[in-house]
């Protein structure tokens, strides 16, 4: 059976695929987080551009019987779409952390990233994904590196909605009143923190999604 | 004359699952829509469809609510992806069409009663 075309769109720009994405069918976008700064404050976005970030790192204070309180949520935003986008696949997360702790005391830390659809007036969590639990007993700062693939709901974007990665950090101690500090790199130049070194140790200070889209073939 | 001939809901359903959730919730306009296009398909058909009764009336729905589709789906198509809109619209009119070719035939509308 044919359907008659009557309404039939053309396309105003001729678009250029990878072989390799047009064989799975979804394309992967890198996006980095990074802070900015101005008069008001501070807020936490995604680009694919390699800005250099306002701070390096997020840091938080660890004080005792915190009992994994969920800090200050962190929500990585990227600017509306402009043009309708469908999320298909499993994403994936990778980070620069450390965990800083003190001698004869004990510091926890988790992450949990939410990837969110957002409208404007309503957030839809997407996918959901929690790192293991880091532990710090002395008096150093130990590096790591989150990986963490994320399943995706195939979502919808409607033009000017927001792809928002939220962050919690989940910290606990056991000891007197600071026990150590959590922190999370977003430097989407790869530079070093004060916690994250890149240059010498084996860690990066970025903070990537890897987004797969579903191609609109 | 508002939705004697289809239900919101089929019309919504017609218009995929990425309709505008604004034009969805808007009874005033979706209720507009309902009267114009049955108002449409009574004339297209000679007879007044809303007296339909049966499988005719069923028909008519169809084509009521396909007509209403169209118009939700262009309302607002910046939540399609490319030719997805284009694609709901041929369908919808190629419902509506063949639909109002039963319709205006009297043998079929006969039926109804």
């Amino acid at each position: 059976m044919v359907l008659n075309q009557k309404y039939q769109t053309q396309p105003t720009a001729i678009a250029s695929y990878d072989y390799t994405d047009i064989a799975e069918g979804t394309g992967t976008v890198v996006y980095y987080g990074f802070q900015d700064e101005d008069s008001v404050g501070v807020s936490y976005n995604l680009s694919n551009q390699l800005f250099y970030s306002s701070a390096i790192e997020t840091t938080v204070d660890i004080t005792q019987y915190s009992n994994f309180s969920a800090s200050t949520d962190y929500d990585f935003d990227l600017t509306g779409f402009n043009t309708p986008k469908r999320i298909k696949g499993t994403a994936r997360i990778q980070q620069g952390i450390a965990l800083g702790g003190r001698a004869d005391e004990h510091a926890w830390m988790y992450l949990t990233y939410n990837i969110i659809h957002y409208d404007g007036t309503t957030e839809t969590i997407i996918g959901t994904n929690t790192s293991e639990t880091f532990e710090a007993t002395s008096a150093a700062v130990t590096p790591n590196i989150v990986n963490l693939p994320i399943t995706l709901t195939e979502t919808s974007f409607k033009k000017g909605d927001i792809l928002r990665v939220e962050e919690k950090i989940f910290i606990s101690g056991a000891g007197f009143t600071n026990v150590g500090e959590a922190y999370i790199a977003h430097d989407p130049q790869n530079r070093d923190g004060t916690a994250v070194i890149p240059s010498t140790d084996d860690v990066i200070s970025r903070f990537e999604v890897h987004v797969p889209y579903n191609l609109d073939l | 004359m508002v939705w004697d001939l289809c239900t919101s809901g089929a019309a919504i359903s017609k218009a995929g699952a990425n309709a505008s959730s604004v034009i969805v919730a808007s009874g005033a306009l979706l209720s507009n829509w309902s009267t114009e296009a049955e108002g449409r398909v009574s004339a297209e058909c000679h007879t007044d469809a809303t007296t339909f009764t049966g499988q005719i009336l069923a028909a008519a729905g169809d084509a009521c609510s396909s007509l209403i589709a169209m118009n939700i789906i262009s309302y607002d198509t910046t939540g399609y992806l490319s030719r997805e809109a284009d694609t709901l619209l041929n369908v919808n009119d190629d419902k509506y069409t063949k639909a109002l070719n039963i319709l205006r035939n009297k043998q079929n509308q006969r039926l109804s009663s």
